[in-house]
């Protein structure tokens, strides 16, 4: 059943090709719908840094760093910066993972999360277009529209909620770096996490 | 607000909350995947190197992971706890099968995976009854959801009193079989790749070229490659190039080294075993190493070459030990009984026909257990006891003839011209010499019986058949061109003294042949680890797990693939291997020696043997400290050859 209803939904929405963002490049624009219902444009937050957060709320990569404290942290950190955080559920419907936007919204307030939006991507065109591979999958663009990290959201790969307190975090380090106007030392790493469920 | 509507209010809310509030999917609730610690051997020696092995089960459906996991996933980890004395060494990663999902990629494995480790035993360890291995085990296993596993593992395995209490258990089958899915490097097969835009270009140089394979390549590192790009491939003459898309990751400039693993469901050797191989490949252009000779060449060009060295070989042959009594016999006999030149010409084409058919049947057969998957080696015979006591028996006979104990229906006494029709004897008397020449291999033998066994039935016929030409050839020169008899003394009492001699020579031979027969049947403990006298080179038993580990040690480790039946191994033994001189330094440059025991057979031995190319033996080996590569060495060693090897860096 959920098989004949991804095959309908993929012959009806057009193949898009799984892309890939160089660092130090233009990242690619887009419009998506929040789980409120507006709409959001990349190219209306020129002059912020934005983060893109792919996230899954039932992937364990992901719920280590929401239970944890580890997310929910860094974006009322950097949001109260003026960052944009903007965390994205590419799941296909009858994945793990894909709900509807109110359940999303409830997510977020009982972790405890503070992104500035959250978005369903369920035709995953905008994970297609970054090329996001996993869950937790990071992108960060400065306010000129470049893209200055892609990649993990720390050096330590693991389900484990104890490696948080030795793990180096590639995104606070990119801000704090493009924020105090230095270069991103890291600008692309192989990330970690669930698959993300197109 | 009345009581009715509270009620409905609160059932409304009830109803909303039940509706709304997602049920996150917890940890799965069933296990599907599962982890146990084994080990295939009943207990463990001190002082040894055994193999430890996770035997990890998946149920339907779902995976794991790699070492490099591919687009997604976690390899597994293990964090071993272990008391003093014993050591662990990294996880030896059979070779993953692509996981698509989507549009993503991914390296990993399915039902089940045994992930074998090298577990080293201290010889001062300080528990005698047992040994207590404790790990934990972090684990991502996923189907369309993923849940990570843990467990905390135990082993305890008893001290084997002495070699004969370690017996195997169920487990070895799939050791055996996760041993054969380990990637290994194989000399003979070389890399090396080029950036081309958006590609990196690998080649591979190999000279078993299947045209129908379909190659993939697995990197080590998960940020070289797209995993999900196909990997282009193109076959040549000389191997393979795989065209592999770049990460978009990559930002490492200019890569130094292409390492990964290399897989041929076809099989990368002649039969279909060895489907792995390890690569490390170097930015071209890079010369091919020209090792020795012994490297294996190129079929189209060498060929011509190769027969020329199998003649040569034929003919260095005549001089082994047990050979040169034979032909010293057939001279003899030509100057006894002065036949005249046509039958002594007929007589030793006789003597030819039989050590012609005598090669290409010993051709033949190594060409049929090849293409059984076993692998044989020249000389192979030899490892049977039964063979061993019969050849001695047949030699013993002929020594016994020579002293002049007995005759045979041959014609060996007295000055009587041949019977034309007593070719037989002739004849039998080639095929005993090659057989007693077998496990003899001389310098040029090793190339050209190597490619004989590698290429096609037509090209292996070919060369062995100038093998047995070069062994047929003295006699034969000497039957047809008589007069080269004339530089020889004419017939006296020198004969009856010669024959003694030869006699004695033959009698060493089945004496030696006895100790052969001895070792095969155990017999004669002769080949005790702890009986290494304490002047001389200190061997090992050669394990693959243990020269792993002594090759992370940063020390030089020296390999010496050997058997007992092997004439020219036990020169080498006695003229090099035990030379003070190689001693000393072997000590000095604190060298690591494995000897490979092949005198019986032994399936690891043999794959050795096939990973380095060869297919004879003596083979020597020496690894450099902290060398990524293997160095063979050629099949007629001397000490300065060693001392020279070991004593560069």
């Amino acid at each position: 059943m959920l098989k004949q209803f991804l095959t309908a939904v993929f012959l009806f929405f057009p193949v898009i090709a799984f892309a890939q963002v160089m660092s130090n490049q233009a990242a690619p624009d887009f419009t998506l719908t929040d789980t409120n219902g507006q709409s959001h444009s990349l190219s209306d937050y020129k002059g912020k840094f934005v983060v893109l957060e792919w996230f899954n709320p039932d992937c364990p990569f992901v719920k280590k760093h929401y239970n944890s404290g580890n997310m929910p942290g860094l974006q009322k950190q950097y949001t109260a910066k003026g960052v944009v955080w903007l965390s994205i559920d590419s799941s296909a419907p009858g994945n793990e993972g894909n709900y509807p936007p109110q359940d999303l919204n409830k997510f977020m307030a009982a972790k405890g999360a503070a992104p500035t939006a959250v978005f369903t991507d369920a035709d995953g065109k905008i994970g297609r277009l970054y090329g996001a591979q996993t869950t937790p999958h990071m992108f960060i663009i400065d306010p000129k529209g470049i893209l200055i990290y892609q990649g993990a959201i720390d050096d330590t790969p693991s389900a484990d909620i104890d490696d948080l307190k030795t793990a180096k975090n590639y995104v606070s380090a990119a801000l704090d770096a493009a924020m105090a106007g230095k270069p991103v030392a890291v600008s692309a790493t192989k990330s970690y996490g669930c698959s993300v469920k197109y | 607000m009345n009581m009715k509507c509270l009620k409905n209010l609160y059932w409304l809310l009830m109803f909303s909350a039940a509706g709304f509030s997602p049920a996150f999917a917890d940890e799965a609730s069933e296990t599907h995947s599962h982890i146990k610690l084994v080990s295939e051997q009943t207990a463990v020696a001190l002082g040894s190197t055994f193999w430890a092995g996770f035997d990890l089960g998946l149920d339907d459906g779902w995976h794991a992971y790699w070492q490099n996991p591919g687009d997604a996933g976690l390899s597994p980890k293990i964090k071993w706890k272990l008391p003093a004395g014993i050591s662990a060494g990294d996880i030896h990663w059979p070779y993953p099968k692509l996981l698509p999902t989507g549009p993503l990629v991914s390296y990993g494995y399915d039902h089940e995976v045994f992930l074998l480790v090298p577990v080293s035993v201290d010889s001062d360890f300080q528990n005698p009854k047992e040994v207590a291995l404790e790990a934990h085990a972090d684990w991502l296993a996923c189907k369309d959801i993923c849940v990570p596993y843990r467990a905390d593992l135990k082993l305890t395995l008893p001290v084997a009193k002495d070699a004969s209490a370690i017996k195997f258990n169920d487990f070895k089958h799939a050791f055996d079989q996760s041993l054969e899915n380990i990637p290994i490097g194989i000399p003979m097969i070389s890399s090396s790749f080029v950036s081309d835009g958006d590609y990196w270009d690998l080649r591979i140089q190999t000279p078993h070229v299947k045209s129908k394979s379909q190659i993939i390549f697995y990197p080590f590192r998960d940020d070289l490659i797209e995993h999900a790009a196909a990997e282009e491939l193109h076959v040549r003459p000389q191997g393979y190039e795989v065209k592999l898309k770049k990460s978009h990751l990559y930002q490492g400039g200019d890569l130094k080294a292409l390492q990964g693993v290399a897989v041929n469901p076809d099989g990368w050797l002649e039969n279909d075993e060895t489907k792995a191989i390890i690569i490390n490949a170097h930015p071209a252009p890079m010369p091919i190493p020209m090792a020795s000779a012994s490297t294996v060449p190129v079929k189209p060009l060498h060929f011509w070459l190769a027969c020329l060295f199998a003649l040569i070989g034929g003919l260095i042959l005549n001089l082994m030990p047990c050979v040169l009594p034979m032909i010293s016999i057939k001279v003899l006999h030509l100057l006894e009984r002065h036949p005249d030149r046509r039958t002594a010409f007929c007589h030793s084409l006789a003597y030819a026909a039989g050590i012609l058919i005598s090669v290409w049947a010993l051709g033949l057969l190594l060409a049929v257990l090849k293409s059984a998957g076993k692998f044989a080696g020249w000389g192979f015979q030899f490892q049977s006891p039964v063979f061993v006591i019969v050849v001695a028996m047949v030699l013993f006979a002929l020594a016994l003839n020579l002293f002049g104990v007995f005759e045979f229906s041959t014609p060996d006494v007295g000055s009587v011209p041949l019977p034309q029709t007593d070719y037989l004897s002739s004849f039998v008397s080639g095929i005993i010499t090659t057989i007693v020449a077998s496990p003899c291999t001389a310098p040029f033998m090793g190339t050209a019986l190597t490619l004989a066994i590698s290429q096609t039935n037509l090209v292996g016929f070919a060369i062995f058949t100038f093998l047995g030409l070069g062994l047929a050839l003295p006699i034969v020169l000497l039957s047809a061109f008589p007069g080269l008899l004339a530089v020889l003394p004419k017939p006296g009492i020198w004969m009856l003294y010669l024959k003694r001699v030869l006699g004695i020579i033959l009698l060493a031979c089945v004496l030696w042949l006895l100790w052969v027969f001895s070792i095969e049947t155990g017999m004669m403990d002769l080949f005790k680890l702890s009986g290494n006298s304490s002047q001389g080179i200190q061997w090992q038993a050669y394990s693959s797990p243990a020269v792993e580990e002594a090759r992370r040690s940063g020390h030089g480790v020296f390999l010496d693939f050997t058997a007992a039946w092997c004439i020219n191994c036990q020169v080498n033994d006695r003229l090099v291997l035990q030379n003070p001189g190689v001693v000393h330094a072997f000590k000095d440059q604190s060298i690591i020696a494995f000897k490979g025991d092949w005198t019986k057979y032994d399936p690891g031995i043999t794959k050795a043997l096939a990973s380095f190319g060869r297919d004879s033996i003596p083979v020597y080996v020496y690894y450099a400290p902290s060398s990524g590569s293997a160095e063979i060495l050629p099949q007629l060693i001397t000490p300065k050859m060693i001392l020279e090897k070991i004593t560069k860096h």
